[in-house]
């Protein structure tokens, strides 16, 4: 049962990251912007590599708990987290063969870009005007740029992840 | 042998990466995204039960948040002592000129003050200039392009009620948009729902804040360009019937589309805020007569 227990991970870190996004650290505002994309990058991530490990209502129920600890619209990081998720775990196999290096940067832009659109297209229409841009750029590039960050500090839970789910499987392999 | 399988077989590779598939996971994923719309349509048109929602897990999560910042202060406090280090001597200096000019104020202020006693008894006007406050840590930011706002660790038990004007030590910085028992979210004056009416300048100009997500509010209304000057002070002018006038905001400067404010409070980094306990005939109609009148009660206790 304990050496199960990493399977947990991935949502109890994506759970942490998002709390802790939410925190008054008194970072500048770009970074602020950051931080909630921060928690989509490590989502994004979990979705690419360990998709049935961090299921999508437990990434409901972080986007859930964003739009609570933040005070926003119920309901909008729930679906960015989603949109993220959806994008990670439908990526198509070619970039599965190439996670590490240029293409996880380049896909995670792709999905970054589309997530903020998406998230600039429900603000402005729950606001019915629309919000300014700018902001959500920078925000977005350096969630951009924090990726390769990202992925160092998850790879190892990953591979602990990884291990757990592998001798799950032998286990049943040995029983049948 | 179990491992050779497992690299010939596809199901198993997709098992072992933790791979998704399968129709099932599509629905519940197409599922959820759907309920989180219809939550967003659900606040949108201010559905009850939504609200409700809110405010129970307000002061559910609010202690949770109020332990995990401890952190976050301590960085806070770390980075304002160290900030403060660095320009020590400056500061002291001009603390001195300050304080040189401040007791000059002081005398002023209190001629002043007696004066405005003298003449309010003459007019027989009510008495507003002083207000009670509760002062709160801010325990969570909801700061994204999308909304401005901070959660405090004071709530209805301390006396607060929605509607109620928050500041600092620097200026004014929002109000409390909604209130748990012990929490209370502040819309700050920079959120794209924010409208303040404001008086600018010594001309007292009246115009319109109007927050657009950006850190410099735009100002709207403007009679005309001659009426104002850049640098001009703007301040609260109570004309929405909800804050109370002369509640320093900041400064007014020009910008490509008209005329912007840069805040006096630096709200990237509001670490603690003041509620103020102010009457206003606003108050009313946004939390009800008995919601106000028990508040009242309690603060009189």
């Amino acid at each position: 049962m304990l050496r199960r227990l990493p399977i947990l991970l991935p949502a109890l870190v994506s759970f942490l990251v998002a709390l802790s996004a939410c925190l008054p650290w008194g970072a500048p505002m770009p970074v602020q912007f950051a931080l909630p994309l921060i928690t989509m990058a490590v989502i994004f991530y979990w979705a690419i590599n360990q998709t049935r490990q961090l299921p999508s209502p437990a990434v409901f129920l972080i986007g859930l708990f964003t739009d609570l600890a933040t005070a926003g619209p119920l309901g909008f990081w729930a679906f960015n987290y989603l949109a993220g998720y959806a994008i990670g775990s439908y990526a198509p196999n070619w970039y599965h063969d190439r996670r590490d290096g240029p293409a996880a940067m380049l896909f995670f832009t792709i999905a970054v870009v589309l997530v903020s659109l998406l998230g600039w297209l429900l603000t402005s229409l729950f606001n019915l005007q629309p919000t300014a841009v700018r902001p959500m750029l920078l925000g977005g590039l350096i969630a951009v740029a924090a990726y390769p960050v990202v992925t160092y500090v998850l790879k190892p839970i990953e591979r602990a992840v990884a291990s757990a789910v592998q001798a799950g499987l032998f286990r049943q392999d040995d029983v049948a | 042998m179990a491992g050779i399988v497992l690299a010939h077989d596809g199901f198993a590779r997709d098992h072992r990466n933790g791979r998704a598939g399968g129709i099932l996971h599509l629905t519940i994923l197409l599922a959820l995204m759907f309920v989180s719309i219809v939550l967003m349509i659900l606040e949108r048109v201010d559905y009850k039960p939504i609200h409700n929602f809110r405010t129970i897990t307000f002061d559910l999560i609010s202690p949770v948040l109020e332990r995990a910042s401890a952190p976050a202060m301590y960085v806070q406090h770390i980075r304002h002592q160290v900030n403060g280090y660095m320009d020590l001597y400056a500061q002291l200096e001009q603390a001195k000129a300050e304080n040189q000019q401040l007791k000059q104020w002081q005398w002023r202020a209190q001629q002043l003050e007696t004066e405005t006693r003298e003449y309010r008894k003459l007019l027989m006007a009510v008495d507003d200039s002083s207000y009670g406050f509760a002062t709160g840590r801010v325990i969570a930011d909801g700061r994204s392009p999308f909304v401005r706002t901070a959660l405090i660790n004071i709530g209805r038990a301390q006396g607060v009620i929605n509607g109620y004007a928050v500041v600092n030590s620097e200026g004014f910085v929002g109000h409390v948009l909604e209130t748990g028992e012990h929490s209370a979210r502040v819309l700050l004056f920079t959120d794209i729902n924010s409208r303040i009416p404001v008086e600018i300048g010594v001309g007292q100009v009246r115009a319109i804040i109007r927050g657009d997500g950006d850190n410099r509010p735009a100002i709207e209304f403007v009679p005309s360009d001659k009426a104002v000057a850049i640098g001009d002070e703007v301040l609260t002018s109570g004309q929405d019937g909800l804050l109370p006038r002369g509640l320093p905001i900041g400064r007014l400067v020009r910008s490509d589309s008209g005329f912007r404010v840069v805040p006096r409070v630096d709200l990237n980094q509001l670490d603690f805020a003041s509620v103020l306990f102010h009457a206003a005939p606003g108050l009313e109609l946004v939390n009800g007569a008995t919601a106000s009148a028990d508040v009242s009660a309690l603060r009189q206790k």
